[in-house]
Formats: structure tokens, sequence, C-alpha cells
């Protein structure tokens, strides 16, 4: 029935006077269970159905959406979409498409929906147990959350594609007390897979390490503040890239002239030991095979060698820009238009062992992605600070005291020209609890990379 | 849709408590660069369904809204429920179903605005970021037009309904010389489009990008600091809203736990949770669990009032919910502000500054929500930033970290709260004054 729909609201581009539409139906459902010091406080399941039409009118782009499934609806929607193209810009030239057809589906092997409520209850009840146990711990916080997403587009330029991905996670949270002063620890480890993904790992583990990385933070003091040279493990190089370098890349920033490497194609933006990809099908990511404007998501390499080689783009951005459509174009769901967002954007290994990097870093610090809560970058100032987990001084090259409350910021291009060794090592990593938000939309992303060494980054502590 | 039945189906499926909540929400918007980029008109209904059968409960929520979907949830939030084990706190949903009137939240013309009744308004503000500098040029923007409307019933009453509307505008501009980028932003909100002042955010947005094309940088130090409020609006919430939740303390999560009674910031401060007050942004005639909503001191003078509860967990204390159950409509309800302002002083931001020797005014921050309300460490980066020196603003400054305990910074490092009150999204507050401040940078 929703691609009847779907086909329904493509018929009509005429008799609207619309050159072009494109319609996106969605079925997507988010289930969430949270285990909060021993009692349950929430089991809880959220389905939508719905229909996004975007249509080009006299030149302009227009959206509407509407999770109203009938077909009086679907008319309204697209007459909708009509009369907010009026109200915008001509869009110019539209890049050309590079798939037509195809069906891509990531699901893994055990449906997470076939799995009973109590198996899931009776998990967290032991995860966040084992999280609680450890002594010192005053509260303890786990999540489940699983999520699955039907999409499918068709567009009267003759695209039709289909999609459906299965993501899965397990979050956990200690809060430790010691002294009155309390500090929390959170992580989560999520993948693009069956319910076998679940079953596979010692949960029980996590969590009590989570709890034990608590209980010695509480006790670490602040960083000291100013400049400090960097050692980051690769959730943190993941977080480093997507928000100094990632937001920049995207090609409605860059467009627009808001990113700061806008007219820099070309030009060295980093270190010749850096390079940088966004691929929406790798290891360890977020599943995007193409994007909400019925482009496939191709391997982009960013930067190459230092070089900045492309940007991330839609196909009025790559019209814009003069550079190919990369697939790019996403929506968070079907209640908004296509904008330009990374996919699992990271850099590529090096030749650095961890071990030789504390060692030639001397003084600085080592910076752990367990327990970050994200980052933030004002692209226009070029300004970036994302938050660290408990991390480690390094002192005469080695590893010395643990810190907490670290907190770091820097200047988008200064930081990839400060790249002094890239490891051997490439991590890769995703989250079903949470994503990257830009305007009002949250796309789910994966980001990560080698152990990576930089000159100098501003830490602030205490 | 009949909420009422959608409670009765669950009820006769097995549950011994329900409650349902319908959101219809409609929302027109521009996304603008130097242009209008793009826009949308979009309707979407959403309903959530809480079930408890005994102490187990359940929340569904559901965008399907056809007769298969509700049933599917109901029954999906009655299932789950039956296998859900006890939470031993549970004693039952809210019984006090109400409302406070509190005045007039809705205007049709925002609520029924088409794109193209936008375009005068994107017209005047994208103009007057080019009269507040002719090298401006915008490059983000977005101009909004909403409306909520909320029906809430469960098994103890029902329904009782209202809605809102909101209009928000925001435009970032950039200034490019020789090289050299200066970018600045602002937004502003309102109940209604007509509430908008285009004209002022352009001229400020303009202007401004302009003087941080010469940003320089500040030096790793303490500093007198004084925080413009959108810069305090951005802050205050992230480190108190879950400090004051009940909830949050009674799972041991709050630095603020047993210090009701006791001085927690300076006493020159005094913050309220307007629930009852129609002028500002957050405010409704009862809350997210049809309890009715008021307004409440919750620090006066610097001592720590009350906590925010909702039925659970006031039920968990013996107390009476405080009217501020918050959710979304596919989760359950727990405490949180409506709209957290603290009451302004009488000094004007120019008086702050000429008070001031050595210091930064600090305009614009990034990444505050990734301070930690649990340690009570804050910590913020700085986009935009001024120089202070005897009594004048000097040279633009960018890049460095603000960072103490927050509770500290509010009751001993506090020196003048002004009076320049600014509305945001849930929290107002003037600019703020502090002394020996640390500032991480280069």
């Amino acid at each position: 029935m929703l691609r009847e729909l779907a086909s329904y609201a493509l018929g009509m581009a005429e008799g609207f006077g619309a050159s072009y539409i494109e319609a996106r139906v969605q079925r997507i459902s988010y289930e969430s269970l949270l285990m909060d010091n021993g009692v349950l406080k929430e089991f809880s399941r959220t389905s939508s159905v719905g229909l996004g039409v975007r249509a080009l009118y006299n030149g302009g782009f227009g959206f509407s959406s509407t999770n109203a499934m009938d077909r009086e609806s679907v008319r309204d929607t697209v007459s909708k979409a009509v009369s907010a193209a009026r109200a915008s810009k001509q869009v110019g030239r539209l890049a050309e498409r590079n798939v037509q057809r195809g069906t891509f589906i990531s699901v893994g092997k055990k449906r997470p929906e076939d799995i009973s409520e109590g198996d899931k209850v009776d998990l967290l009840v032991n995860i966040n147990r084992a999280g609680l146990s450890v002594e010192g711990i005053k509260s303890a916080v786990t999540r489940l959350g699983i999520q699955r997403d039907w999409r499918y587009i068709i567009t009267s330029d003759g695209v039709e594609l289909e999609y459906e991905s299965s993501l899965l996670g397990i979050a956990h949270a200690s809060v430790a007390l010691e002294a009155g002063a309390m500090e929390i620890v959170g992580d989560q480890k999520s993948a693009t897979a069956g319910w076998e993904f679940i079953e596979d790992k010692n949960w029980e583990e996590f969590s009590m390490d989570i709890s034990k990385l608590a209980k010695e933070a509480v006790k670490a003091p602040l960083p000291p503040s100013g400049k400090l040279r960097i050692v980051a493990d690769p959730e943190m190089v993941g977080l480093i890239l997507h928000e100094a370098f990632g937001h920049a890349c995207e090609g409605d920033f860059v467009a627009s002239g808001s990113s700061i490497l806008s007219g820099k194609l070309g030009g060295t933006v980093a270190s010749p030991i850096v390079t940088v990809v966004d691929d929406g099908l790798v290891e360890g990511g977020y599943f995007v095979p193409f994007d909400d404007e019925g482009n496939l998501k191709k391997r982009t390499v960013v930067v190459e060698n230092g070089v900045l080689r492309n940007f991330l783009t839609g196909r009025e951005e790559a019209s814009r820009l003069d550079l190919p459509v990369s697939g790019n174009s996403r929506a968070q769901d079907f209640r908004h238009f296509p904008i330009i967002r990374q996919t699992n954007f990271f850099m590529t290994q090096g030749d650095h062992d961890l071990e030789e990097m504390i060692r030639e870093a001397k003084e600085g610090i080592y910076i752990s992605g367990r327990g970050s809560k994200g980052g933030e970058v004002d692209p226009g100032s070029g300004t970036f600070t994302f938050s660290a987990g408990p991390s480690k001084i390094i002192r005469n090259g080695e590893l010395a005291e643990l810190v907490r409350g670290v907190v770091i910021s820097g200047i988008i291009l200064e930081t990839l020209r400060g790249v002094e060794a890239v490891g051997r090592n490439l991590r890769i990593s995703t989250s079903a609890f949470g994503g990257c938000g830009k305007g009002d939309q949250l796309a789910r992303v994966g980001d990560g990379g080698p152990h990576v060494m930089i000159k100098e980054l501003i830490v602030g502590g205490g | 849709m009949n909420i009422e039945k959608v409670v009765r189906r669950a009820i006769e499926l097995g549950a011994s408590e329900a409650e349902a909540m319908l959101l219809k929400s409609s929302e027109t918007s521009l996304k603008l660069s130097d242009v209008v980029e793009a826009s949308k008109h979009i309707k979407i209904a959403s309903l959530g369904v809480r079930v408890a059968v005994g102490k187990s409960t359940a929340v569904v929520g559901t965008r399907d809204i056809s007769e298969d979907g509700i049933e599917k949830a109901v029954g999906s939030a009655v299932s789950i429920a039956k296998v859900s084990p006890q939470d031993p706190y549970w004693v039952s949903m809210n019984r006090n179903i109400g409302f406070t009137r509190i005045g007039d939240l809705f205007d049709k013309d925002t609520a029924e605005a088409p794109p193209e009744q936008l375009l005068p308004l994107a017209k005047e503000l994208l103009g007057s970021v080019k009269e507040g500098c002719s090298e401006a040029k915008p490059v983000d923007g977005l101009i909004t037009a909403s409306s909520a409307e909320v029906v809430y019933a469960n098994a103890y009453g029902g329904p009782v309904e209202w809605k809102e509307t909101t209009a928000v505008l925001y435009v970032e501009a950039r200034v490019d010389e020789a090289g050299s980028v200066g970018n600045y932003s602002d937004f502003d909100i309102s109940r209604g489009l007509g509430g908008l002042k285009a004209r002022e955010i352009g001229l400020n947005v303009g202007s401004k990008a302009k003087v941080f094309v010469k940003a320089g940088s500040i030096g790793t130090d303490r500093y007198e600091l004084i925080l413009l409020n959108d810069v305090s609006n951005s802050i205050v919430p992230v480190m108190l809203a879950p400090a004051i939740s009940a909830f949050n303390v009674q799972q041991g999560r709050s630095p603020l736990a047993e210090k009701v009674g006791t001085s927690i910031m300076s006493e020159q401060i005094t913050i309220e949770d307007l629930g009852a007050s129609a002028n500002v942004l957050g405010a409704s005639p009862f809350d997210g669990e049809g309890f009715p909503t008021r307004n409440l001191i919750v620090v006066e003078r610097g001592v720590l009032n009350t906590f925010l509860y909702d039925t659970y967990t006031a039920n968990r204390e013996g107390k009476e919910s405080t009217g501020n159950a918050s959710r979304n409509y596919d989760s359950s309800p727990r405490p949180s502000p409506h709209h957290l302002f603290i009451k302004p002083g009488s000094a004007t931001l120019e008086e702050m500054i000429r008070e001031t020797k050595n210091g930064i005014f600090v305009a614009r921050t990034i990444g505050q929500w990734l301070s930690n309300p649990i340690s009570g460490h804050m910590n913020a980066t700085i986009t935009h930033a001024y120089m202070v020196r005897n009594g004048e603003l000097t040279e633009p400054v960018k890049n460095g970290v603000i960072s103490g305990d927050f509770y500290e910074t509010f009751k001993d490092g506090l020196e003048v709260i002004g009076n320049d009150i600014k509305q945001s999204s849930g929290v107002s507050t003037p600019s703020l004054k502090f002394r020996n401040i640390l500032i991480a940078s280069k």
C-alpha cells in the first residue's frame, strides 16, 4: 500500500505543474528499554509510517510530508510541496544521477523483533546488576535500543530504490561517589546487525569496566589548562574529524560560502600523512547505501595525502561546485527534506604503533572516547570543541595519571595540519542512541580512524 | 481521534491504568542562505499510550494513526506491561487531571501561515543583515511558524487539551576580508510571527560579523567574565535542569541531593520555573500527564527551595506533583522545568562593562552542553568575545574554554546580575558578571 501511495504522489506531478517529484515512504520503528538502578523504568516502542514529497516547481524546490496515509492526504501533501516551492529560490541545473534502481538490505541474521520481551528485560537486568556490583557505584543506567528502518524512494525521472536496515546497541552509564564528589562515565556499543551482535558480546564485563573507570575517575584531578600535545584514540579521532573537518566538507556549507574550506579544493588542508574518506558501506559503521534524493552513496575520498580532493554533495551541490554526486543528501526521516550529511567519515590507516606515539609525544595527554559526550563546531569561526572521557596524562613518553573533565577546543584548519603520526589500527563505530544534529535534523552516522598524534590543541581543565 | 476510546481499549485489554496523549503538530518553514534555499510545510499526528498492569508499565508511541495502527499500539503497550518486571515505587498515574487558566498561547495567523506568508519576513531579515554591513553575506538561516495541539486523558479523567504556536527566526552572516573570516548569528523567538524582530536581529548580525573578522586569541589565565544573556541562557539549563529534577535526585544523580533549604548560589540569585505564565515559551495549562501547572520559586536568594516533581517522583516521597511532568509523546514523563527564569538585577550591560578592569565579555559559545551536571563541572568554548580593559570593550577574541565548578562559580564567583533579560526556548536569563574565572586558551 505504501508503494502505491508513493506512485500515486508521483502521478500527480503533471497535474500540479511540477517538473520533478520525489516521493519517499518510510516505516521506522524504535524500541527502547531502560534499566535504572535495578528497576525497569522504560519499555517503549515507537513506530512511524509516513510520506515525504519534494517537488520542483518553476525552478524551486518545495517539501511537504504527512502521516495520514490516504489518497486525499497524499494529494494535499503534493499540493503543499508545490505551494512551498513557490517560496523557494531557483535551484538551477541538477547534476546527473549515478543510479536508477536497487534494493539494499542489512538486517543481520536474527531479527531482534523475534526475541521475547522477557529475554530483553533479563539481559538488561544482568548488565545493570553487574554495573552496580562494583563498590563505590551509586547509580547505574543501562539501555537497549533497536531501530528498524525501511525506506522506498521513487522519482519522476525513473529512480526506484528500496532499503531496510536493523541497528541496535547497548549503552551503560555508571555514577561513582567518593568523599562527596560524583562522576559519571558512559559508553555504548552499536552495530548495523541482528540480535547476534548482542549475543556475541560479554555485556556484563562491559558495564563492570565502565563502573571501574567511573570509580577511578571520581578521584582523578582535572587536567592542566592550556595547549597540550594530543594522542587520540580511534573514537576521539572520529569525533575530531566529524566536528573539526567533516562539517566543513558538507557541500551545502561550501556552496553557500559558510565553510572555511570554500574555494580550497586542490589545496593542502592537512598533514601529508592524512587521508580522509566518507563511505556509506563500511565495517562497523552505519548503513547508507543511497541517500534520500536517490543517489548511490559512493566511497568519497575527501582528503588524499593532505590535499582536499572532494566535498560531500547531492545533485544541487554537485552542480554548483562542479563535482560528482557523492550521495550525501540525507533526511532524518519522511518529515524532513534532504540536506547534506556525512555518512561514515573516517581517517585511513598510517604506520605508527600506539606505543611509538606515546613515546614520541613525550609530554601531553592521551584522550579517550569512552565517556565522551560528543562535540560541536561553529563552521563560520572555525572553532570546534568536544569532550573526552577519563584520559591519561603523557609524561616522559609514558602514560601517567588519569584525569577527568577533559574538554578540548581547536581551530579547524590548524588541527589536521598538526597531525604528526597516524596509527596502524582502524576502528569505526556507530550509535543506536544518537547521531549528528544539523538544523532540526538528526542523522545516524559512523566515524572513527586509527590512533592519531596531534601537535597541539587547547585543553580546558582546572 | 477519540483518545478516551484509546484509554478504554487499553483497560479492556487488561491494563489496570492507562493514559493517551495525542499531539497534532504542523510547521511551515523557510531555510535561508542569502536567498530562500528551500521551504516546507508539514503536518503530523502522533499518539502516545502508556499503560500500567499493576506496578508494571509500558509506553508505545505511534505515528501510524490508522485504526489498525492505533489498535496495534494499544495491544503492544498492554502486552509489554504484562511481561515487564514490577517497579516497586509505582503508585498510580496522575489522579488530579485539570488545567490552570494562563491566557492565550495560540496565534491563528501563525498556525495557518503558508510558506509564502513568511517571505516578507525573510526579505526584511536578509536585507537588514546587508544594512548592518554591506559586506556581510547571510549564509544560514531559518524562519519557522509552528503549532502544536495536545489532548490528554487517562483512566482517572480528561480529556483536557491545549494548543500553542511558536515562531522562530535565525540568521548567521559571514564577512570575508582578504582571506580572514568573521561570522555572527542571532535568533528571536515568539508566540507569533508578528512578534519577531527581524530587522533588529539582521542589523545586529551584519554589524557583528564584520567585527569578528579581526578576532584574535585569548591567553590562558583567570579573568573577570561577563556572559551575555544569550550565553547564560545556554549554560544555566544544562547544569540546573537535570540537577533539580526529583527523578535524578532519587536515582542518585544530582549534586543537589539533600541541599533543599541550603544556600547553593549567591544570595543575589532567585530562579523561578514559569509553568503558568503565558508570555514565556514552555508554559502550558497542564503538564505532560494532565496535572495543572504553576509558577514555582526553585532558588530564592541563593537558597534551594524545592525540586521539580511529576506524579511518579512525588508519590515516591509522599508529596504532591509540582506540575513538571515533561515528555515526548512516546516516552514516560520525567520532571523537568517548563521555563527557568533568573530574576533580573538592576545593572545595565554597559555598567557591567564599565566596572570591569581586566576581563572578557562573552557573546557566543558552543559546547556548553558537554558540561557535566552530575559532577557540577561546567565548560563552554568561546567562539565570539571581546577583551575588556579598564571599563571598555577592546579587541574581539575567540577560541578559549571557560571551565569551573558551576555552583562555586554561581556562589562565590557571581558579582553582578544584569537587567537585560532575553527569552529563549525554556529559559530567560539576564547577562551575568563573574570574578576570577579560568579561561584555557593558547
